[in-house]
């Protein structure tokens, strides 16, 4: 057993807060979150550059061949920066996906130019069914001769924006849900038939409405093979959701600053606010509830990079993650009060990424569901 | 980071089972209600003798104590695996206090009386118990008011009462706290002895916690008590009583209500109702899901901190947090039990218990929650690591 980063972890947790509190203070999260792309491009090129969004790629790809507990601790900070930033979608979505199970010629065409942050692409997935399992794909696809054509709507799906290709989940089969699955890659600036609407609202990273009215794809297209992406979208998306356990922690770890930092420099009836034992419960419950969520990330992250079954595991720290965060947001407001329901006080923003992050990847009803089929299950 | 066992922590499991094997009895496993044990069951204690005599000269009876004191200096990962390989199989120890006892001394005491205590103990020649609370000291344990004064032969007489003092009647040495400088700020004014259980002038009177393992009060009358049986130095008592409590690691007792969630899960998994499997009903399930991540990370943040300890890492706020999050979880057990067993969960009778009445037990159990202090004092520890504002002291 070994609880601790290893050295190298830990200098890259330290760059990557050094090069965030230079490069992405709030004033950026907020330019970038009223651009229009949700992104600024300028910050996203620097952060190619320092090799994040190429480190998960193997070396003949473009990358560096890091293992996933490498990059836990950069998650950390950009969760604590709040950067915007399309990275779980492009890099990590979208370029493992195609990594996984697309042909060698598509890995060469994209995921060089993914690593190198020059393409942005993101995951078509969620329908307005709303759900993130196979069966609540009903966008489908239907065969024409050497192509495909797809007709369906994706909804909220993250910097679909900015997106210079989609990976997009339809129906293709007339199996199980879960034998019918495929994906498309598609050029989303350049596809007939295809629109994409942002949603209107001020959320911590852009959402979008897709339309596909019967877009028509070359079958050299498909993702893999037909019918059989969803096996590996699932291990992508457990990956995904690590991940953005990762970045929940480090976002509650500034929250948690900020109220201690807050109950340190505030008097009311002439004395600190923190020496109320009310308001350290306050603080007690949001620590708490970080060392879960900091925990189980961890232990997810490690047991998948170590190929153990963790399909409990992963939906335990997303289920702790999602509750954690909006919790330690609410008992913020609590301590703040009158600074914490300002528009322009940093709070605000850890309650947008904190609800954006609750759905993503599935809620804690999904993920729960999950740990119940695994724990009970198996005796049908 | 590494959350697994190393083949050769498998290697130390299969080496420690094998030795059970060989020396426990197998009839010796504690009942699921203590209150038989605690009402002095005399096959179990007298088991749990020989036992640690067995234990010591294996050099597994303190697992963290040096060698050069006679221990087995086992690294941290095995005594992890001892630890809980014995609570496994529910190991009849008399739980000794050792460890904590044993903490103090390494920790604050004279090269001398490191010497002296540790190897007997060590050894299991001698039991301890500790002493500190006191009828007017329980979560203000600076308020102790037993006093031990220094008389003019060199010797030490000690007065006053404790309670709550488990093992109380059966140990050989307590481990007992007291004022020996009444003018002296009280942070400065005691220190701590080792004193004979069975000197002239100590009696005692049984205590009925409601999960059974008997408690004791204590009188001290004019107790003479040798000066050589300091621990520290005179006036140190404080700071040793706050390294012997640091240095508890009295094993995986706090996360032993884990286990109980899984034998819950198992139960509840093997069980029909009219309506078809338990587990199916969605409410139900949905229940026991809860349950069971909370309990994966009461177990999971109980190794990091047992790891940390181990590696001389102190997050003392993280510590009083564990303590506070496996008090609750023991109580939602309980509680969930209650709710999907109903009657089975409270009732004794064989015929209808529950899992043979451990659940029963556990809604008991689950009541103490002033173990190693109450939430609300963990809560003080927990403000004063995070260096949080103190307020002002009332006039």
């Amino acid at each position: 057993m070994n609880f601790e980063l290893n050295e190298s972890q830990k200098m890259l947790k330290m760059a990557a807060r050094g090069f965030l509190e230079k490069e992405c203070p709030k004033s950026i999260v907020r330019e970038s979150q009223a651009s229009e792309l949700g992104y600024l491009p300028r910050l996203w090129h620097k952060i190619a550059d320092l090799g994040w969004t190429g480190m998960l790629f193997p070396k003949q790809y473009g990358g560096e061949g890091a293992d996933l507990l490498d990059i836990v601790p950069i998650y950390e900070e950009m969760g604590r920066a709040l950067l915007p930033s399309p990275h779980l979608v492009s890099v990590v979505l979208s370029g493992l996906t195609i990594l996984r199970c697309g042909g060698e010629q598509m890995r060469r065409e994209f995921v060089p130019r993914i690593a190198r942050g020059e393409l942005v692409l993101t995951l078509a997935l969620t329908e307005p069914e709303l759900g993130w399992d196979a069966a609540q794909i009903t966008a489908t696809g239907t065969r024409d001769e050497d192509n495909y054509v797809i007709k369906g709507t994706k909804l909220f799906v993250p910097y679909a924006n900015a997106a210079d290709y989609m990976l997009v989940a339809a129906n293709t089969g007339d199996g199980t849900a879960e034998q019918s699955i495929s994906l498309f890659i598609i050029d989303s600036r350049n596809s007939p038939g295809l629109s994409c609407i942002p949603i209107h609202g001020d959320f911590a990273e852009p959402l979008c409405e897709v339309i596909f009215d019967n877009v028509k794809i070359p079958k050299s297209n498909i993702v893999g093979e037909i019918n059989k992406a969803w096996p590996h979208l699932k291990e992508v998306l457990k990956v995904g959701t690590v991940l953005q356990c990762a970045e929940v922690v480090g976002g509650i770890d500034y929250v948690l600053q900020l109220v201690i930092n807050f109950s340190k420099e505030r008097v009311q009836f002439g004395q600190y606010v923190g020496s109320f034992q009310r308001v350290q419960d306050r603080i007690f419950n949001i620590v708490g509830d970080l060392d879960k969520a900091r925990w189980a990330s961890y232990e997810a992250a490690w047991r998948l990079s170590e190929g153990l079954p963790c399909n409990i595991d992963v939906s335990a720290a997303k289920i702790l993650s999602c509750v954690a965060y909006n919790t330690a947001c609410q008992e913020a407001a609590h301590v703040l009060a009158g600074v914490g329901f300002m528009k322009d006080f940093d709070l605000w923003l850890y309650h947008k990424k904190a609800w954006t992050t609750e759905h993503f990847l599935g809620g804690s009803d999904f993920h729960r569901q999950i740990v119940g089929r695994e724990l009970f299950d198996s005796l049908d | 980071m590494d959350f697994s066992y190393t083949e050769e922590q498998e290697r130390f499991r299969t080496e420690v089972n094998a030795w059970l094997d060989a020396n426990v009895p197998p009839d010796s496993e504690l009942p699921p209600d203590l209150t038989e044990y605690g009402e002095l069951d005399a096959k179990t204690y007298t088991l749990a003798k020989e036992l640690r005599f067995k234990l010591a000269e294996k050099g597994w009876l303190h697992p963290s104590c040096p060698k050069e004191y006679s221990g087995p200096g086992l690294s941290f990962g095995e005594q992890e695996v001892l630890l809980d390989v014995f609570s496994r199989r529910r190991i009849p120890l008399v739980y000794d206090a050792g460890g904590l006892v044993g903490a103090g001394i390494l920790a604050c005491g004279t090269e001398e009386q490191r010497e002296r205590w540790l190897p007997l103990i060590a050894k299991g020649e001698i039991v301890c118990w500790e002493c500190f609370t006191e009828p007017e000291a329980g979560t203000d344990l600076a308020n102790v008011q037993t006093s031990a004064i220094r008389q003019p032969n060199g010797d030490y007489l000690l007065n006053g009462s404790k309670i709550y003092s488990g093992d109380g009647h059966l140990v050989d040495y307590l481990y007992i706290l007291a004022v020996t400088k009444p003018e002296a700020p009280r942070h400065n004014n005691k220190s701590m002895f080792l004193v004979k259980a069975d000197s002239p002038g100590i009696s005692l009177e049984p205590l009925q916690p409601l999960a059974g393992a008997r408690k004791n009060v204590m009188h001290y009358d004019n107790v003479t008590v040798p000066a050589e049986n300091m621990i520290g130095r005179p006036e140190d008592g404080w700071a040793v009583a706050q390294a012997s409590l640091a240095g508890e690691r009295g094993g995986t007792s706090i996360i032993e209500p884990c286990r109980l969630c899984d034998e819950l899960l198992e139960y509840c998994k093997n069980t029909k109702t009219k309506g078809g499997w338990l587990v199916n009903d969605p409410s139900v399930r949905r229940l026991l899901t809860d349950l069971y991540v909370d309990s994966k990370m009461l177990r999971l943040l109980y190794y990091r901190t047992f790891w940390e300890t181990s590696h001389n890492i102190y997050n003392y706020h993280e510590s009083a947090s564990l303590f506070i999050y496996a008090k609750a979880f023991h109580l939602r057990l309980a509680t969930v039990a209650r709710q999907i067993l109903g009657p089975a969960a409270i009732v004794t009778d064989p015929k209808w218990a529950a899992l043979g009445g451990k659940i029963e037990f556990s809604q008991r159990w689950s009541l103490e929650t002033h173990g190693a202090g109450t939430v609300e004092a963990s809560k003080i520890t927990f403000a004063r690591a995070l260096d949080l504002p103190r307020s002002r002291r009332r006039q």
